[in-house]
């Protein structure tokens, strides 16, 4: 049989989402076994520049060589998966307010600096994505799962769970009833609940979880004493995601 | 798709290529990612929202602008955490340097020495090096995993300490994967001590953290071979960034002169206070010598630093399993404050800067990355490798000055904030 092609691209971002997939480790040999990956920028030199089976895309398109990379990559890929939150919903590079991007960046480079980039959008906002892979950064386990499901043709999407559902499998304390802005109760699980689980409210890195009542998240936090901050907390990862509410 | 894929340097942390004019020796280093502007992105925000923010500049180095933004804020707050919360942080730190070094010794910059393109055909060709590189990247991830929660973006350290206890059981047990491990980082060392360097020595002024008594990689002063000794409060005064024009990374000098920070500077101003495994180890070097004015010694001073931090992690492991049970947050007050906090990053010192109102909130952020301080370096010794190198071909030279900037691990990703 002949092998299957994967690429794994990177644009604007922090390349965690990519780190993890290396901290697939012994695993990747596997997959080596049955793929090839003849483009990887993080770890090897590039060897073939299309067709590819499957194509995982990670981080923002902010600069010009990132929108033109990634609407070539659709063009030559089978199935694209987003890689992680950027790539999903823009993340913390587009809690960034927008409106004030030209200010921001005079205040950093001066008058004189001229940029090409542009504010950070999720890959939707580009191109078609077939699959997701959620997170900052993506859970090891679901980042597996989702690229062995779809080598097998099969569809990876399981069942909608709340960050907060699996936070009270683990029975830890609620930080939400302790006043802190946790955005579990709207928050698409698969982490594993891992910041609640280490005392850090969750910040919805995830994106929405079906049927996620927004409003409620958001009289809530004013409720609590956030009404300066609703836009910050939210703005981060959970309103960034209108696709479930 | 060909010419976006080929014009990057790959095998590095961020998107970067190099402008070179062979008949001048000009080389640039230009830097092509998209300005997130992390500096504004914090102004408006909670205080305590710096620690999860800023480790998102990065996903190779995140716990380390995690802990940077956590001693800049301590420092802001004049918050005194006790000696376990020191310990754990400098274990947490100590993983988050090996985990990196070794990514970038093995899988980034050991295939330019081996002589292979990549860490698979490491895994096919050259099982027992894989199976070191695998082996303590794993013991990296599993320190910053056990301490810090996650492997990537750590989730437990915060103002004042932790937000949770750690079972004694697991750091016993913590410790005893990092000493079955600890041989491997004496294998490594020896490997790297084998590699063909190319032969280039172009001094410079190198600069990290120190404080004359230990091998420290938070707090201190701001250490130089030429003799700069300041304080981190005055870092403004000392690293100066400016804006260049082919780079979306600013680059930052000292006097106006460029300078190196990371492991070479670190093994290069304090060998003396390495541990003894690694100390031992670089006493058995047959032609190498520190301090050293060779760039890309740069990775033999990570191969050192992997044995050292595996050295210092089980050390400060076995100080807090030996003590009573640690208490791991202190209670502090925030206040209308500013400061600077550093700390060595995996790549050298990271700055964190931030000013601080009389509600918690963030009015101003300043962060400087080890790469903007290296980047200028890497390109004064690009030029002078190019003067150098008169009589070899173009794509040799171009090969090397490849090899060069891979040796420097830069973190254009961090360079980039």
């Amino acid at each position: 049989m002949e092998k299957l092609k994967i690429g794994i691209f990177d644009l604007t971002d922090c390349e965690g989402c990519e780190l993890q997939i290396l901290n697939l480790k012994g695993k990747l040999l596997k997959l080596a076994e049955i793929a090839d990956i003849p483009v990887w920028r993080l770890a090897k030199t590039p060897t073939e520049f299309g067709p590819y089976d499957l194509a995982l895309i990670e981080g923002t398109p902010m600069s010009k060589d990132d929108i033109k990379l990634a609407k070539k990559i659709r063009e030559k890929s089978k199935k694209v998966i987003a890689l992680g939150a950027c790539a999903h919903l823009g993340g913390i590079p587009a809690a960034l307010d927008e409106k004030k991007r030209d200010k921001f960046l005079r205040e950093i480079y001066g008058w004189n600096y001229k940029s090409s980039s542009v504010a950070a959008k999720p890959l939707t906002a580009y191109i078609h994505v077939d699959y997701f892979i959620h997170g900052c950064p993506i859970d090891l386990d679901e980042a597996e799962k989702v690229i062995v499901d779809i080598l097998m043709d099969k569809n990876p999407a399981g069942p909608s769970k709340s960050v907060c559902l699996e936070c009270k499998e683990r029975e830890n304390p609620c930080l939400f009833l302790k006043n802190e802005p946790c955005q579990g109760p709207i928050t698409e699980g698969g982490c594993k609940a891992v910041c609640p689980s280490n005392g850090l409210r969750c910040w919805g890195c995830q994106g929405l979880v079906k049927d996620a009542n927004v409003g409620a998240m958001e009289k809530n936090l004013k409720k609590m004493g956030y009404e300066n901050q609703v836009e910050n907390i939210m703005g981060a990862f959970t309103k960034q995601d209108e696709s479930k509410e | 798709m060909k010419d976006i894929l080929d014009k990057y340097i790959c095998k590095i942390e961020g998107h970067g290529y190099l402008k070179l004019d062979y008949s001048h020796n000009k080389v640039q280093l230009v830097v092509d990612e998209g300005e997130r502007l992390f500096e504004k992105l914090l102004v408006g925000r909670p205080y305590l929202d710096a620690p999860f923010i800023t480790a998102r500049i990065c996903g190779v180095c995140p716990t380390a602008h995690t802990l940077a933004s956590i001693s800049a804020l301590e420092n802001a707050f004049q918050v005194e955490v006790n000696k376990n919360i020191e310990h754990l942080r400098r274990i947490l730190l100590a993983g988050q340097i090996i985990q990196s070094h070794a990514l970038h010794f093995f899988f980034l910059a050991a295939p330019d020495y081996i002589g292979l393109d990549n860490a698979l055909e490491i895994a096919d060709k050259k099982p027992a090096v894989f199976k070191m590189a695998l082996a303590l990247k794993e013991i990296g991830d599993d320190i910053v995993r056990t301490i810090g929660g996650r492997q990537v973006h750590p989730v437990t350290p915060t103002v004042g300490g932790f937000t949770k206890k750690f079972d004694k059981k697991l750091l016993i047990d913590l410790k005893k994967r990092i000493d079955a491990n600890m041989h491997f980082s004496i294998e490594a060392l020896d490997l790297a001590q084998t590699f063909k360097y190319p032969d280039f020595k172009n001094v410079t002024q190198y600069f990290a953290l120190t404080n004359g008594i230990n091998y420290d990689i938070i707090g201190g002063k701001i250490t130089s071979t030429e003799r700069v000794r300041a304080d981190i409060q005055d870092y403004s005064l000392n690293i100066k960034e400016k804006v260049v024009g082919h780079s979306t990374a600013k680059h930052a000098t000292h006097n106006k002169e460029s300078f190196m920070v990371g492991a070479l500077s670190r093994v290069n101003l304090q060998t003396k206070f390495l541990n003894p495994k690694a100390k031992t180890a670089m006493h058995n070097f047959k032609r190498i010598k520190f301090p050293s004015t060779n760039p890309f010694h740069i990775n033999l001073a990570q191969a050192i630093e992997v044995v050292h931090f595996m050295e210092e992690c089980s050390k400060l492991l076995g100080v807090i399993i030996d003590g009573k049970e640690p208490i791991l947050k202190v209670p502090y007050k925030a206040r209308k404050s500013s400061a600077a906090g550093a700390i060595e990053a995996p790549r050298g010192t990271l700055y964190h800067y931030y000013e601080i109102d009389d509600k918690g909130i963030i009015q101003k952020c300043d962060i400087i990355t080890p790469t903007v301080q290296n980047l200028e370096n890497i390109e004064r010794d690009a030029e002078y490798i190019l003067e150098n190198t008169k009589k070899m071909s173009e794509d040799e030279r171009y090969q090397l000055l490849e090899m060069l900037v891979r040796a420097y691990d830069p973190c254009i990703t961090c360079s980039v904030h």
